[in-house]
């Protein structure tokens, strides 16, 4: 199967890329980031302020590094708020506008359709992350940011955009009216990015008894499918830790670090900035006394988004045992 | 070509097809007709390879739709009760976006697809998006749509449903073309007349069964068995023709209308003759016979009791 030439995907670029709201949308969607950007280089430069004052070299590697951490929870949040706008009319759409039984009684199978769509949403999210690929490329400038870094968190930002799509398309699979399709994609999307966090608190608070984290560490699954913590984990793996203090991540690497056991990690300065010298790359020799969360969260999104794909091309598949017609003139019977 | 066998499909509680059989030889354009909810776009779904039977046997081109759909549609070319466009595409791009889904290979679409809307005259409006299309033009478009992979069968659900006069005769002027490539066409319709002038056999359906089928011309008679007679006579012989023919019990709704005796008569061509025979033996001055067949309105009206809603 050649996906690169899938038809769906070609006139589905075609239609979405033709319509006015595209441009429109990119727009808004780089000034947004562009400000957004701004915000957080604005914030960095305080935060760095603080810390170090004015003409430290040092500065500009965490002003790097607090701009990345910020743009990639921006990208993240982007991810889960377009990601399931983007796919959840794919399927629901054709049947409404009355073209899905064309595309069945075709020579495509079920699954190059489904893929055809996927494809079509995912190019489009592309198309916007290379629109901003300049504000997200500000933090290179300033240092403080490995290129892997950047490389392991563009890849988690894409699976958790193939996984939202995939989840997408199989409600808009299942879905009776595009409404219904949309608020099922985005029901998910909120459940895995907010919802999770919520169920965390759940788990520690009343799971465990609101009882500290033990030395050896403690397992707290409700996060394990929550993408800014997978993500978090990856980018800091393999302990958890950018080995920095008051920068977006924290939050989250302090929830890692507490989960393998390290509560002290890189937080015993009392300020912002990095840690002793010598200290980081110490800890980061300390033994993992579980996997990293971003393990967990690859293998779960990897298993929805086959499930799904499968799951979507189950409900494309003809013959089908029913016919589900959304809007029909009269006359058939 | 096609041949149904006892197929039986229900939703739920609703039997929608009851045992219907069905055969469709190569080369002939099979009109369908019945009322709304007959069951002849669920027998078109299930012979697409759309929708899943539940009982008896379907086999298109060789192959069962239900366990060979894509060898089904290779030979098929479906076409709904419904448009069915990309707003966004214009005519050219439409029919090669199919192609494309259909197999067609890249070097061979555009002359593939510029052929077809030249065959449903349309190759004015290559650029023209579909949206600005006349109804007519859509329905023409639709009809190439089913052609691009050049299918043995054309399944056509109710293709002049909502047409004005003039795109209904461009549409029948299409399938007779059609019929002339040597494609097989099963067409459904309420507009009966349609049917009658286009299709070279015929199927009644209703309640989900076929109540009768065979060529045009044998299901007229076998049908009803009668065909509607006029005759005109010397005026002065009116009345014994009109007594002669009420004493004969094959002849019914024997009248005169403005100097005609119009009767029916029950039997075929050898009745005919043989009343003839007799009233000019009468003696009767015959100066004009004509023998009209049963036109579909009245055969659908009397297979379905008339309680369609066409």
């Amino acid at each position: 199967m050649n996906f690169a030439l899938n038809p769906v995907l070609g006139r589905e670029i075609k239609e979405r890329f033709r319509s006015r709201r595209a441009p429109v949308f990119v727009t808004l969607w780089v000034v947004g980031v562009g400000l957004i950007g701004y915000l957080v280089y604005l914030i960095a430069q305080l935060t760095a302020r603080d810390a170090f004052g004015l003409g430290q070299g040092v500065a500009g590697g965490y002003m790097g590094r607090f701009i990345f951490e910020g743009m990639l929870l921006l990208l993240m949040t982007a991810v889960v708020m377009i990601v399931p706008g983007l796919t959840a009319l794919s399927i629901v759409g054709e049947r409404e506008r009355q073209t899905f039984h064309l595309l069945q009684v075709t020579q495509l199978s079920p699954l190059q359709i489904v893929l055809g769509k996927l494809w079509s949403s995912m190019s489009y999210f592309l198309l916007l992350l290379v629109s901003v690929a300049p504000v997200a490329a500000l933090p290179l400038l300033f240092g403080g940011v490995r290129i892997g870094d950047v490389l392991v968190g563009l890849a988690m930002l894409l699976l958790t955009a193939i996984m939202l799509g995939s989840i997408g398309i199989w409600g808009s699979s299942r879905a009776r009216s595009s409404r219904g399709a949309v608020a099922n994609a985005y029901m998910w999307s909120f459940i895995l990015a907010f919802i999770t966090f919520a169920a965390m608190g759940a788990e520690l608070l009343f799971i465990n008894d609101g009882e500290p984290f033990p030395q050896r560490g403690r397992e707290v699954v409700s996060v394990l499918p929550n993408p800014y913590v997978g993500m978090v984990s990856a980018v800091v793996a393999p302990l958890g830790s950018d080995g920095l203090q008051g920068t977006p991540f924290d939050v989250v690497e302090i929830l890692l670090l507490e989960r393998q056991g390290f509560d002290n990690f890189g937080f015993g300065m009392g300020g912002l900035g990095f840690p002793a010298q010598g200290e980081a790359d110490a800890d980061r020799a300390l033994p993992l006394r579980r996997p990293p969360v971003w393990v967990f969260t690859v293998g779960i999104y990897v298993l929805i988004t086959l499930l799904s794909l499968r799951g979507a091309a189950r409900r494309v598949r003809a013959p089908a045992t029913r016919i589900r017609t959304l809007r029909r003139r009269d006359g058939g019977s | 070509m096609i041949t149904l066998q006892a197929v039986e499909k229900r939703y739920g509680a609703v039997t929608a097809l009851g045992g219907l059989d069905m055969d469709v030889p190569e080369g002939a354009v099979y009109g369908l007709i019945g009322p709304n909810g007959a069951g002849k776009t669920t027998a078109m779904l299930i012979l697409s390879s759309l929708l899943a039977r539940d009982g008896g046997s379907v086999t298109v081109a060789g192959a069962d739709p239900q366990r060979e759909p894509r060898s089904v549609r290779r030979h098929l070319g479906y076409m709904p009760d419904f448009f069915g466009f990309y707003e966004s595409l214009n005519a050219f791009e439409y029919l090669d976006f199919f192609a494309s889904v259909q197999g067609v290979p890249s070097g061979r679409r555009r002359g593939v697809v510029l052929d077809l809307l030249a065959l449903v005259d349309l190759a004015h409006k290559v650029d023209a998006d579909v949206n600005s299309l006349s109804r007519g033009m859509k329905q023409r478009l639709s009809l190439a749509r089913t052609l691009v992979h050049d299918p043995d069968l054309l399944v056509l659900d109710e293709p002049a449903s909502g047409l004005d006069p003039r795109a209904r005769v461009q549409l029948r002027e299409l399938i007779a073309e059609l019929h002339r490539m040597g494609k097989t066409i099963l067409i459904s319709s309420h507009i009966l007349a349609e049917l009658e002038g286009i299709c070279t056999h015929l199927a009644v359906i209703d309640e989900g069964v076929v109540k009768a089928q065979g060529e045009m011309d044998t299901i007229r008679g076998a049908l009803t068995g009668a065909r509607r007679i006029r005759v005109r006579v010397a005026d002065e012989d009116v009345d014994d023709a009109l007594e002669m023919l009420h004493s004969r019990p094959e002849v019914a709704e024997a009248s005169v209308e403005r100097g005609r005796v119009d009767f029916v008569l029950a039997g075929g061509d050898e009745e005919s003759a043989g009343l003839l025979a007799d009233l000019v033996g009468a003696g009767l001055a015959i100066y004009e016979w004509r023998a009209e067949a049963a036109g579909l309105e009245e055969l659908f009206l009397e297979l379905t009791r008339g309680d369609g809603d066409t």
